[in-house]
């Protein structure tokens, strides 16, 4: 196994103006670096043979890269499913996944294949999906759809779409609030002012392709548990001081964003040596998936040799719980 | 501290008096409801689309309207109809108001009419209504009255005059024959319209006296400017009656053409794109649809040369386009997708002029902000239309004094401004500010991010140096409730538009918060002015 620390991860990015709604925090990884060689999942075609396999087509030349816990919620009378862990399928060829997940428990029926839309599981989902991505059983997320859908109202059913249709709109608004910028490859997202992802993607085309199943189902959905729950409240923006003139009021929003800005990099300067233990776990010549985790983080990252493509790293569940007691201060007399 | 910019009411109004003698008396406990259904209406009458937006479902959207339209007519049917009919309410916002108009439901009645000339201003509410509106929505009111069981004098007459009125009488037909039988039917009832039917379809010398009189009563009388025989073939076309008079008939080539077209599609070209697209797919599915573009390229209808420019190309089909013809914000979004030229340009420019020309009111010096940030890219049904209406806006706004203009975020491309980044208005505004304009508009649909509420705690810092120059949030889109308007900050003005020449209802909005009788009063004014401008009804 190789170490690797956030700062390799994230070489070559660039953080851009952190956004600030309500409880949630964007801040843009901006980099020149881009690798085109990578199809973004937009034009994947996919279907369902038997319950927790999934198959893809590449339509594409490139190979095509499916961001980790791809999942999709399809029109049809048939049993949404998610892919346990990211995946590569070379140029115009086909596979099948036979560790995917099925996140409709009270609905059977199989896909057919089609061009069918792209979300991401929700972040909660994300740690148990992933723990169990070499477990063949289709119902290995059922329970945790169940305490999603339970601890925010909804009924004790392993079913996804319940959630994503009770909280249609308030999902929407996020993809509305959160507006990615010119030369944005990544994000950083924070809830109540915790770091809760890290995201890279290949190139800004492939970042814009996953911009909306990430700012919706995955992060938007875990603010909206957090809220349900009472478990987090809005960060504070830094307080606009007292003017008494326009331009000294340009002063003071120009001294208000530079310590919006400060505690956005305090808070990924405070990542970026952690290390990580790595994983390989499958690849598509040049390329490599490895899963890649320590006590905050847990994901996966696509590399080529050293250069890191891809990355979609989430928070562990266990990691906020004890942040009291790590930020506590140190013993001494 | 210095105090700049001032308080002084925004508008300054020429209204004159009123043609119609009237009088307004609102009750003191009437007056709060009164202001909240008002500026609901003025709101949601100048915007809505009936599409879903950002916010809201298009049955929440549709469920909204209908309950603003009703709650104003319960106050007064003159004061509801009129307001209808003021620049800026939008086309269905007119018609959803036709079947109520045309019935006779009860309302309070805080709007008394001199009786003399009471019949007359109905009539030319109704006459107003129906000319500023597109004939497939006018159809669709009429099929309307059905549902609501309205089936007057009046309501029979406004629709014999709307399906029969001789402008493209056979055009029409051919398009809409199967809802101008609904609402046919609904005005004649089911066994006169078949015993009219037949006696339309053979030719008049052919009638007797009896029959003659029974058509004379139940449409001749209602219909003017049409010759006989092309009345005849068109009536007894839509009520399906098919004789040899009706498909083969040279007084009527269009409607002949319909049936010709069924064996030799080249026939059909005096017909609509639709209509022979539709003859093609039924009866000559091995000719190419290309082939239909090309028979009938010189009778598209505006909004298909500007929807079928992208297939005209590909079909190497030159079709017409004359952006003259179409309103700034569909050249916007036009130019989006197509690219701006030239051409477009100086359409653009001399529509924002005339929108400026009809605003009541003038700056000296104004300051413009346009929010270019990602999310005006609108909704996936309204794709870039919240960025066109902002773009329009702040070309009308160019006019309307010596106006200068920031933009927030976006890129330029191709000649045009497109979308994206993200929000962050409170630096426009302060360097807005310190130009001291009289007032300071920013064109947003209200989402901030950099961070949400900056804008808000900036206003309160100018509010607080004493600096009270209006600052005018205009938000592009509609929402449902007026709460869905997403406002940058309490402490501005922010009112909804859906293209530019309204601007004039969401600010006399404004208005009618501070003295809801006098901006009724004003308000019917203007509309009451307006109507004596229009024809009658016969």
């Amino acid at each position: 196994m190789t170490k690797l620390t956030i700062g390799e991860v994230l070489r070559g990015c660039e953080v851009g103006r952190m956004q600030t709604v309500g409880l949630m925090q964007m801040i843009p990884l901006l980099s020149d670096l881009e690798d085109d060689r990578f199809a973004a999942p937009t034009t994947a075609l996919m279907r369902t043979q038997t319950y927790g396999s999934m198959g893809f087509k590449n339509p594409e030349t490139k190979t095509m890269l499916l961001p980790l816990h791809a999942a999709y919620m399809v029109k049809e009378a048939a049993q949404d499913h998610a892919m346990s862990h990211a995946a590569l399928i070379k140029g115009n060829k086909e596979k099948t996944f036979s560790t995917a997940m099925c996140v409709q428990q009270n609905q059977g029926g199989t896909i057919p294949y089609g061009a069918h839309s792209l979300v991401i599981l929700p972040h909660v989902l994300r740690e148990p999906a992933l723990a169990n991505r070499e477990k063949r059983d289709y119902s290995k997320l059922w329970s945790s759809i169940a305490a999603l859908n339970r601890d925010t109202g909804g009924s004790s059913a392993g079913n996804l779409i319940d959630f994503v249709s009770r909280f249609e709109k308030e999902l929407d608004e996020f993809v509305a609030e959160f507006e990615r910028v010119p030369q944005q490859i990544g994000a950083v997202i924070l809830i109540g002012n915790r770091v809760m992802g890290v995201e890279r993607s290949p190139s800004r085309a492939y970042f814009a392709a996953v911009w909306e199943p990430l700012i919706r189902e995955c992060y938007g959905s875990e603010a909206i548990r957090l809220a349900k729950l009472n478990k987090t409240k809005p960060p504070a923006r830094a307080p606009l001081r007292s003017v008494n003139s326009l331009d000294d009021l340009s002063a003071a929003l120009g001294e208000a964003r530079t310590k919006d800005e400060e505690s956005a990099k305090g808070r990924v300067r405070a990542l970026i040596n952690d290390d990580f233990k790595v994983e390989a776990d499958d690849k598509e010549d040049p390329f490599v998936i490895e899963t890649i985790g320590n006590p905050q983080f847990f994901g996966q990252i696509v590399r080529e040799g050293e250069r890191v493509h891809y990355a979609s790293l989430i928070t562990r569940s266990g990691w906020s719980n004890d942040e009291v007691w790590r930020s506590a201060k140190a013993f001494a007399i | 501290m210095k105090q700049h910019g001032s308080a002084k009411p925004l508008l300054n109004l020429v209204m004159g008096e009123s043609p119609v003698d009237f009088n307004l008396a609102v009750e003191p406990s009437f007056q709060a409801p009164l202001k909240d259904t008002l500026g609901s209406f003025l709101d949601i009458t100048g915007t809505a689309t009936g599409r879903a937006t950002f916010y809201n479902s298009k049955e929440e959207q549709e469920a909204a309207e209908a309950a603003v339209h009703a709650n104003l007519y319960d106050f007064d049917r003159h004061l509801y109809g009129a307001l209808l009919t003021l620049p800026g309410v939008t086309e269905r916002s007119r018609v959803l108001g036709l079947p109520r108009l045309l019935g006779h439901g009860d309302s309070l009645g805080i709007l008394a009419l001199d009786k003399k000339r009471e019949v007359e201003t109905e009539n030319r509410i109704l006459a107003t209504l129906l000319d500023g509106v597109s004939f497939p929505r006018a159809l669709r009111a009429l099929v309307s009255l059905r549902d609501v069981k309205v089936n007057n004098a009046r309501s029979r007459r406004i629709v014999m005059q709307t399906l029969f009125s001789p402008r493209g009488i056979e055009m029409r037909a051919v398009r809409f024959h199967g809802k101008m039988a609904s609402a046919l039917r609904h005005v004649l009832g089911k066994s006169a319209s078949g015993v009219i039917g037949n006696i339309m379809s053979r030719a008049a010398d052919s009638w007797q006296p009896h029959e003659r009189k029974f058509v004379q009563d139940r449409v001749l009388r209602y219909v003017h400017g049409v010759d006989l025989p092309v009345l005849q073939v068109v009536v007894a076309f839509v009520l399906g009656k098919l004789t040899p008079f009706v498909t083969a008939n040279a007084a009527t080539p269009i409607i002949s053409a319909f049936f010709a077209a069924r064996k030799d599609l080249t026939k059909g070209d005096k017909l609509p794109f639709e209509v022979l697209e539709g003859i093609r797919s039924t009866y000559h599915r091995s000719l190419p649809a290309s082939m239909v573009l090309e028979l009938t390229q010189k009778n598209l209808t505006k909004g298909q040369q500007i929807r079928l420019q992208r297939t005209a190309e590909k079909a190497n089909v030159e079709v017409a386009f004359d952006p003259a013809r179409y309103d700034a914000t569909q050249l916007y979004i036009y130019a989006f997708e197509r690219g701006m030229t030239d051409e477009i340009r100086q359409a653009l420019d001399s529509k924002a002029k005339a929108a400026a020309a009809t605003l009541p009111f003038r700056f000296n010096k104004l300051a413009v902000i346009v929010d270019a940030s990602a999310s005006m890219l609108g909704d996936k049904t309204q794709r870039l239309r919240p960025m066109a209406i902002a773009l329009a806006m702040s070309d009308m706004l160019q006019h309307v004094g010596t106006a200068k203009g920031q933009t927030v975020g976006g890129k330029m491309n191709g000649g045009l401004m497109q979308p994206s980044g993200d929000t962050s208005l409170a630096e426009a505004l302060v360097i807005a500010l310190k130009d001291k304009p009289e007032a300071v508009f920013i064109i947003s649909d209200g989402y901030e991010n950099a961070p949400a509420g900056r804008f808000a705690d900036t206003v309160e810092r100018v509010r607080g140096l004493a600096i009270m120059t209006p600052i005018i949030q205009l938000s592009p889109v509609a929402a449902a409730e007026s709460a869905g308007l997403r406002r940058l900050s309490p402490k501005v003005a922010s009112l909804p538009v859906s293209n530019p020449a309204g601007m004039t209802l969401p600010l006399l909005r404004e208005m009618v918060q501070a003295d809801v009788v006098g901006a009724a009063t004003m308000l019917a004014t203007i509309a009451f002015r307006a109507l004596w401008q229009q024809k009658t009804i016969q």
